[in-house]
């Protein structure tokens, strides 16, 4: 019980028509006055597809030794944006919110919770039509993935959230964080192996070195097994282990970020 | 028996500084204080008995607001200690931030969410605030396209359903037409009757006569008296407020 309340999930059990109304009303509020509705989703990560394909694959030549390189950047492109969009929009969203926050007290950390799920909402649809793809180009399932990526998606929203509850209540107080951001997030999309695989890695003896290093990012390992989906890009470098690294890093983050919006959240009734 | 208890409250603002680097330099030069602190709140201490009508009564700036935020829980005093037994249910303005494309009946729903309230127990309140609130032909509409006395018809019916325990109120109560607003009394009045405790923060004390048991009268940030709501009343007219208290909000 007393966990519960740390982590603020008592709040969001009692809270849990509010965050279900205002994730609901996040999706539908997106596409309400769109034609294209729910493409609007797909056209983003399908737009940077076809410029990454031009410069990766055709100029670049990153591609090599790999099949099917648009399904290769999809399958981590479209799980990437849900991150980034997550914290884009969940940094502003507690100072989006000011003028609820100033009338009436409920807890403040359903916010980004709601932005990351919403995001999630929208991810899950996408992701399907991936897989769908990926069966249409005939491509075989590493299946053993396929049944730990519920589990990945799990630890993917705590992290988000994590990220999302520490920014957003920063983002209060100080403006810069938002502006920053962008350029983080930005660097972060090549930290990740969305454009090359990681078997990269292991094929540059110099590289190789590094890769522990490189793997200290809990997202590489995440963004990696959304590939591994499709046995074609599974890679030995990643062993189990590093799931169980990344389950510790979801929770430790989930307890930290509690802890400083708790910290912080005392005075965002005056500031915001 | 205190329903809330207030023990020697202090909430202290930096006055809001923000002035370009020149501007800076130019109050320097004329040697203004910088940084500038005002009491909001004094050492202010107070009770609410059960099911009474409490009033808090002052000037513009005599930390009304400020005390209210701090019952409701929106911001926390910087010492002192406040301690309420019960749920509070605030009556909010619609504007306040919430989705001005949603619907009356959408906007009913994401209130009583905000104050905690179960799915179950909304789906069983919500035909008695649309019939209260007399907006049966508008509830699809979005709240955008409401009028004031529209907005403050629903927001004062969302918040004497939702059976809090005590119910704060900070002077929204000017808007509505006449009729709306005799409704609005005589259902505090029977909410009082039924237990509730009713907390309200004002500047015009014609309309809270029959409510209201008690009254504390603050300026400055600080408390002048608390007793009786009659003789707080004269107490404030004649000493408190030199001149007839002002009327805007």
């Amino acid at each position: 019980m007393k966990l519960l309340k740390i982590l603020g999930l008592y709040d969001l059990m009692k809270y849990k028509a509010l965050v279900y109304f205002l994730v609901h009303r996040e999706v539908k509020v997106r596409y309400k006055n769109s034609v294209l509705g729910f493409f609007w989703t797909l056209i983003e990560p399908l737009g940077y597809m076809i410029v990454y394909s031009i410069v990766f694959k055709k100029i670049l030549n990153v591609s090599r030794g790999l099949d099917h390189y648009e399904l290769f950047l999809l399958s981590g492109l479209i799980p990437w944006m849900f991150f980034s969009r997550s914290i884009t929009r969940g940094i502003r969203s507690i100072r989006s919110n000011a003028k609820l926050i100033k009338k009436i007290y409920f807890p403040r950390h359903i916010f980004p919770l709601v932005i990351v799920l919403s995001e999630f909402v929208s991810f899950i649809p996408a992701f399907v039509l991936v897989i769908l793809y990926g069966i249409i180009l005939g491509v075989p399932f590493d299946w053993l993935h396929v049944l730990i990526l519920p589990v990945v998606m799990i630890l993917y929203i705590v992290i988000a959230y994590g990220f999302a509850l520490i920014l957003s209540i920063l983002n209060v107080y100080f403006r810069d964080i938002e502006l920053m951001s962008t350029i983080l997030l930005r660097a972060g999309q090549y930290l990740v192996p969305i454009i090359y695989p990681i078997s990269r890695f292991m094929k540059n003896p110099d590289l190789a070195h590094y890769l522990p290093y490189y793997l200290i990012n809990p997202l590489a390992v995440i963004i990696n097994s959304f590939h591994t989906v499709f046995a074609i890009y599974k890679s030995e470098a990643i062993s189990y282990w590093y799931y169980l690294y990344v389950f510790i890093f979801a929770v430790v983050l989930l307890f930290v970020g509690m802890a400083i919006f708790r910290k912080l959240d005392r005075k965002v009734g005056e500031v915001v | 028996m205190s329903i809330i208890e207030v023990n020697h409250v202090s909430k202290k603002f930096s006055k809001p500084y923000e002035k370009t680097l020149k501007g800076q330099l130019i109050s320097m030069l004329k040697r203004e204080k910088v940084h500038n602190q005002f009491d909001a709140l004094k050492d202010v201490t107070f009770d609410v008995k059960e099911s009474e009508g409490f009033a808090i009564i002052g000037h513009n700036g005599a930390g009304k607001s400020t005390l209210f935020k701090i019952l409701s829980g929106i911001i926390h005093p910087d010492s002192g200690e406040i301690k309420v037994k019960g749920s509070v249910a605030p009556l909010i303005e619609l504007s306040a931030g919430l989705h001005p494309d949603l619907s009356g009946l959408e906007n009913i729903n994401l209130n009583c969410a905000i104050l905690g309230i179960e799915k179950e127990k909304i789906d069983e309140i919500t035909p008695k605030i649309i019939e209260f609130s007399e907006l049966e032909d508008f509830i699809n509409v979005p709240v955008k396209y409401y009028s004031s006395g529209m907005k403050a018809r629903l927001g004062f019916s969302i918040a004497v359903h939702n059976d809090a325990d005590i119910l704060l109120i900070d002077e929204v109560l000017s808007v509505g037409d006449k009729e709306f607003k005799k409704k609005c009394n005589e259902k505090m009045l029977e909410m009082k009757k039924e237990g509730k405790t009713i907390v309200i923060v004002s500047h015009s004390l014609k309309s809270l006569k029959k409510l209201c048991d008690r009254a504390m009268i603050l300026k400055k940030g600080q408390v002048v008296d608390i007793g009786d709501f009659d003789k707080m009343v004269e107490l404030y007219e004649t000493k408190v407020s030199k001149k007839k208290p002002a009327k805007q909000g």
